[in-house]
């Protein structure tokens, strides 16, 4: 069950512990594995990382206030039949207090090289869901929202009167992870 | 106006009876001379045909007399192959099209997706190696209205196939009620075989 966001009824509780879960099917045709990558931008005031190590990524895989952790690289999809094949998981009561929003992006590692977009990656998906209570908040089908695209900001978690919340993006590029560094790097 | 779709595009197919054509030219020069097969599988949720006549080819057990000649047809009539050898050389020019008849209105509720494929067909102990769709130039699909004939999409197969012997061209899938149509264009190394075990696996 998804949220529901109808009037009137408000989520008082804020988030404490989430996970967002990457998940896809590997290339059984010929021609080269699907690598798909989720990655979190921590930032700060200014929408940039306060230091670089607030980019959690497949080379660094803590944030430095240990609230991002991802659950490393699968480089074809093969860690899970169906299930997430990685895992970002955060801790909110652990985030530094300059940071305040999480972005979560999923990019495929070298499609311009390899010609592929999330089209060709069938059941690829990513969601984000409460770890406390394992519900889902959200999850984009990649492969049908985003056919044609090879990276999408899919979604931040943001802090409001001292409670976390999370929205929805939903924004495909066809850029790489590249694109985002360049957007959130100071 | 026809959609261009790249490799793995999705889009909306508004309408139930469909032709869906897979055109090609072989290179002039190839020898022995090629006979390219159109083939189609009605695939259940799990991935795999339910029974034998889905896998509608060349071969199939469930035919039909048009005026064009014997066509293989689906369990559930939903889907009428070509005629085999229409996609060959004849005329020598090397260009082939193969045209199948799709009504989705007649589709059997347990079938989740139709792949399209196309293969190159070699007699046992001919040289293998000689068949490749590095052979094989201008390939693609497209799918018309059947009724108006008006294309809808097309997809030309950009990469450069050059050892592979079977492509899958496309599929038409479910997806929330609706018919939705994915350009595929993925490859596999030994013509149709592979592709069978794939979907067909037990009745091999």
């Amino acid at each position: 069950m998804a949220i529901n966001l109808q009037k009137g009824q408000r989520i008082e509780i804020g988030l404490q512990k989430v996970g967002v879960g990457l998940g896809w099917d590997p290339n059984t045709s010929t021609g080269y594995d699907f690598d798909l990558d989720a990655s979190a931008f921590m930032l700060g005031e200014n929408k940039k990382l306060p230091k670089d190590e607030f980019f959690v990524f497949y080379n660094n895989q803590i944030s430095p206030d240990k609230a991002v952790e991802s659950s490393g690289d699968d480089l074809t999809g093969g860690n899970s039949d169906g299930g997430d094949d990685e895992t970002l998981t955060v801790d909110l009561s652990k985030v530094d207090p300059r940071i305040q929003e999480i972005i979560f992006t999923v990019t495929i590692h070298e499609a311009e090289q390899r010609r592929q977009n999330f089209g060709q990656v069938h059941n690829s998906y990513i969601r984000i869901y409460n770890a406390v209570t394992n519900e889902e908040i959200a999850k984009y089908d990649l492969d049908e929202d985003f056919s044609v695209e090879t990276a999408v900001e899919f979604g931040r978690l943001y802090k409001r009167n001292g409670e976390w919340k999370f929205e929805a993006m939903g924004n495909g590029y066809k850029g790489g992870l590249q694109f985002f560094v360049d957007k959130y790097v100071g | 106006m026809a959609i261009n779709l790249v490799k793995g595009q999705r889009v909306e197919i508004g309408l139930s009876k469909l032709i869906v054509e897979m055109g090609w030219k072989v290179n002039p020069n190839a020898k022995p001379p090629y006979d390219l097969d159109a083939s189609t599988f009605l695939l259940h949720a799990n991935g795999e045909i339910g029974v034998e006549e889905d896998f509608v080819f060349y071969g199939s057990c469930k035919t039909i007399d048009t005026p064009e000649g014997k066509r293989p047809v689906s369990n559930d009539g939903s889907v009428l192959g070509s005629v085999d050898d229409l996609g060959d050389d004849d005329d020598n020019t090397g260009e082939g099209n193969e045209e199948i008849e799709v009504d989705l209105s007649k589709t059997n509720a347990l079938i989740d997706q139709i792949i399209f494929t196309a293969s190159i067909y070699w007699e046992k102990g001919a040289p293998s190696e000689k068949y490749n769709f590095g052979q094989v130039r201008n390939a693609y699909i497209l799918i018309k209205n059947a009724v108006s004939g008006e294309e809808i999409c097309r997809y030309d197969l950009d990469e450069d196939f050059s050892t592979e012997k079977g492509v899958e061209f496309g599929r038409l899938y479910r997806r929330n009620g609706a018919w939705k149509f994915e350009a595929v264009g993925t490859s596999y190394a030994d013509g149709l075989e592979p592709i069978c075990r794939k979907y067909a696996s037990k009745f091999m």
